[in-house]
């Protein structure tokens, strides 16, 4: 899927670059860089450096804020690149969305139960407020899909909420 | 020939374990060709539970539980294939036609007890608040059950009434099927290789893929050779990018070459 | 939140301090119940939870703190089991000197590293040794040879050593692990896979059996098509199929169960067809 911004793939995880996130689909993707956007994150130094570990040698890396993203990704920084961008709830990409950002499709992965949140997969919980991010996204046409690993099958992630 | 009591009860000891020891120590009885040779052994054939379970292992090289998913369970496969093929004088080919469709089938049990074991992490989120300590520590351990259990149970009940099915198998069964079946059972490993060679980064180690390939079709080295072989290029390897990483570092202890701006984003 | 060294410099004897024999029982518990009550919604939580509960007990002696750590702890938590115990020892030695002020410390240890260790973790004891011992034991066990199988369990056996060394390991150097060795992570996982990459190179000829058992017969002319495959390239076939079934992986809705019926359906074609044999 090659796209004009340059980000191919969109998923929501919260182990962001987990074990099976960090090989299976960075090649199967062919992903050239993993962007985190991630408020929090950016303050912890403990998980950037994490992350710059966890990340297959070879790819890029770039670790943003919400707005920083927004910023870069307008600016038409990664045209040209394969960008495989991470998240850990769908209220991020939401705030890139209404920020202007062009998303096509978001792949959920895993998202861990929370006080209040109702668990629709194995292993997805959604709060109300996800649920209301969701239905957002999916109003500007992005097509939500559920999917862990490559070789699985993906489903239709809005007829599980 | 008939299964003797002890046989099963030996069977479903294997099963039981086998999935406890992958959650856990890890000696190795999650691996279909060590279980195969194990299953082998308790029922006196010792050469063709391993190569069942070479058959099987090859399938699975390189396939794992990532992240809790789930995978065909090639270990039950393993232990019913070989049980019943000895028990109906049959060969490897037999063995593998009933473990390939048991091991696809007890997915869903693995499943199950993934599922199962969530009630007891409630109890547990319950025993914290009252703060009683030993039913945390129950609860922890009960969860061993249904892991041990969802493969238990389901080779018991293969193992006891599966007998009959598969004479009538053995007495019904064509030659198209078995022979297809046995050049199924050379070829299954290209399934657990393509896999491999799909989520490894092969591209960047093409040539290494190709040097492995030479030398044991080519030069005829046996498999723990090539290891070998291996292992030194990748001593090389380690060695030569770390002293190029160290290079680049300098005196810092971030060698990596992105930049951190002000508000604590990087990018390289 | 900033990380500065963590050195545990001089060990009071006080009963709030660790002793070799909390790490012992942390390390123990971790190696045989880290995955025992393995469930989709929290993963290992609770194997998190029974290692670090006895460090608990002696950090947090009022009834309130014991709660607020121990539902800490029973919160998500995934990573490869064999390494997980560099979190485990890090978090003692955090949770040891700070206490519940280090509550943050904690979460943001456990969240940024579990993902990063298992990538490596999951690389090299999840694919790279068995795949490696895992080749060596089959090819020998298709021959008749236990050899293979021994060997591999010996090296799980050697394996569960080394893991008993990474919780003490964690406790001592704390946070500055990360910054320290990480660099070497990743040329370790690459040199891994480099490894693996060529074992499974060697795997191709070597443990496929596809023989073209087709002979052409024109009058005086015999051709065995094996024989002319060999000619071009020895393993030719094997070659073949693993591309094949390779390519077929690269399609969405292609997954690893799919792969194995569709090799298998092929197999019984083919050897009715008299292409295999």
């Amino acid at each position: 899927m090659v796209s004009e911004n340059g980000i191919i793939h969109v998923r929501i995880d919260e182990r962001l670059i987990h074990g099976q996130v960090a090989t299976m689909w960075t090649n199967t993707l062919k992903a050239s860089r993993i962007m985190i956007v991630d408020d929090q994150v950016v303050k912890n130094d403990m998980e950037k450096m994490a992350l710059k570990l966890a990340v297959p040698s070879g790819i890029k890396l770039s670790i943003l804020t919400a707005g920083g993203a927004i910023k870069n990704i307008s600016a038409n920084k990664y045209v040209g690149q394969r960008v495989f961008l991470i998240v850990k709830s769908p209220s991020v990409l939401r705030t890139l969305v209404e920020g202007g950002i062009n998303l096509t499709q978001i792949t959920v992965g895993n998202m861990s139960s929370k006080a209040n949140s109702k668990q629709v997969r194995k292993s997805i919980s959604v709060t109300d407020q996800d649920i209301k991010d969701f239905k957002y996204l999916r109003s500007k046409n992005i097509n939500i899909i559920a999917q862990m690993i490559p070789t699985d099958e993906p489903t239709n992630f809005m007829e599980l909420i | 020939m008939d299964l003797a009591v002890w046989q099963i009860i030996l069977l479903v000891i294997l099963a039981f374990c086998s999935i406890l020891d992958s959650l856990s120590l890890n000696i190795g009885c999650q691996y279909p060709v060590i279980i195969g040779t194990l299953a082998g052994l308790i029922m006196g054939d010792v050469t063709l539970g391993l190569a069942v379970g070479a058959t099987l292992q090859l399938m699975v090289l390189g396939v794992g539980t990532y992240g809790g998913a789930s995978i065909p369970d090639f270990v039950t496969g393993a232990i019913v294939g070989t049980a019943f093929a000895v028990i109906s004088n049959q060969d490897v080919e037999f063995a593998i036609g009933i473990a390939v469709p048991v091991g696809l089938l007890m997915v869903q049990l693995d499943v199950l007890a993934r599922f199962t074991n969530t009630f007891f992490l409630h109890r547990i989120d319950k025993n914290i608040l009252e703060n009683n300590i030993p039913a945390i520590k129950r609860n922890v351990l009960l969860g061993a059950l249904p892991w041990g259990l969802s493969r238990a149970i389901p080779v018991f009940i293969m193992l006891v009434f599966g007998e009959n099915i598969v004479n009538l198998i053995v007495d019904g069964m064509p030659d198209w099927l078995m022979g297809g079946l046995k050049v199924a059972g050379g070829i299954l490993p290209v399934v657990g290789i393509a896999i491999l060679l799909r989520y490894l980064p092969t591209k960047k180690f093409v040539a290494y893929l190709i040097l492995g390939f030479v030398a044991a079709s080519y030069l005829k080295v046996p498999m723990l050779g090539v290891a070998l072989i291996g292992l030194a290029l990748a001593i090389i390897f380690f060695q030569r990018s770390f002293t190029k990483k160290l290079e680049l570092a300098g005196n810092s202890n971030i060698t990596m070459t992105g930049v951190e701006n002000e508000d604590g984003e990087y990018e390289d | 939140m900033k990380m500065e060294n963590m050195k545990i410099e001089t060990k009071n004897m006080d009963s709030n301090s660790i002793t070799k024999r909390d790490l012992w029982a942390a390390n123990v518990r971790w190696l045989l119940c880290s995955q025992i009550c393995w469930n989709y919604e929290r993963m290992m939580s609770t194997g998190y939870l029974y290692s670090i509960l006895p460090t608990l007990r002696k950090l947090y002696k009022k009834d309130e703190d014991l709660k607020e750590m121990m539902t800490l702890h029973n919160q998500f938590f995934n990573t490869n089991p064999m390494v997980g115990g560099l979190i485990l020892g890090m978090d003692m030695a955090i949770e040891e000197r700070e206490k519940k002020e280090s509550k943050e410390v904690v979460t943001g240890l456990k969240t940024g590293l579990m993902g990063p260790f298992a990538g490596v973790g999951d690389t090299i004891f999840g694919v790279i040794i068995p795949t490696i011992m895992g080749s060596i034991a089959s090819y020998m066990a298709l021959k008749g040879n236990a050899t293979g199988v021994i060997m591999w369990i010996i090296v799980n056996l050697l394996v569960i050593g080394f893991r008993f060394t990474l919780l003490p390991f964690g406790y001592k150097q704390g946070a500055k692990l990360v910054t320290e060795f990480g660099e070497r992570l990743n040329a370790l996982t690459d040199a891994a896979i480099l490894l693996g990459v060529t074992v499974v190179g060697a795997l191709i000829p070597t443990v496929i059996n596809a023989k073209v058992p087709f002979v052409y017969k024109s009058g005086d002319v015999t051709l065995k098509i094996q024989d002319m495959l060999d000619q071009i390239m020895p393993s030719l076939v094997p070659i073949l199929l693993v591309g094949i079934v390779y390519s077929l992986l690269s399609h969405k809705k292609m997954t690893s169960t799919k792969a194995i019926l569709f090799v298998m359906v092929l197999a019984i074609v083919l050897y009715n067809l008299n292409v295999l044999g």
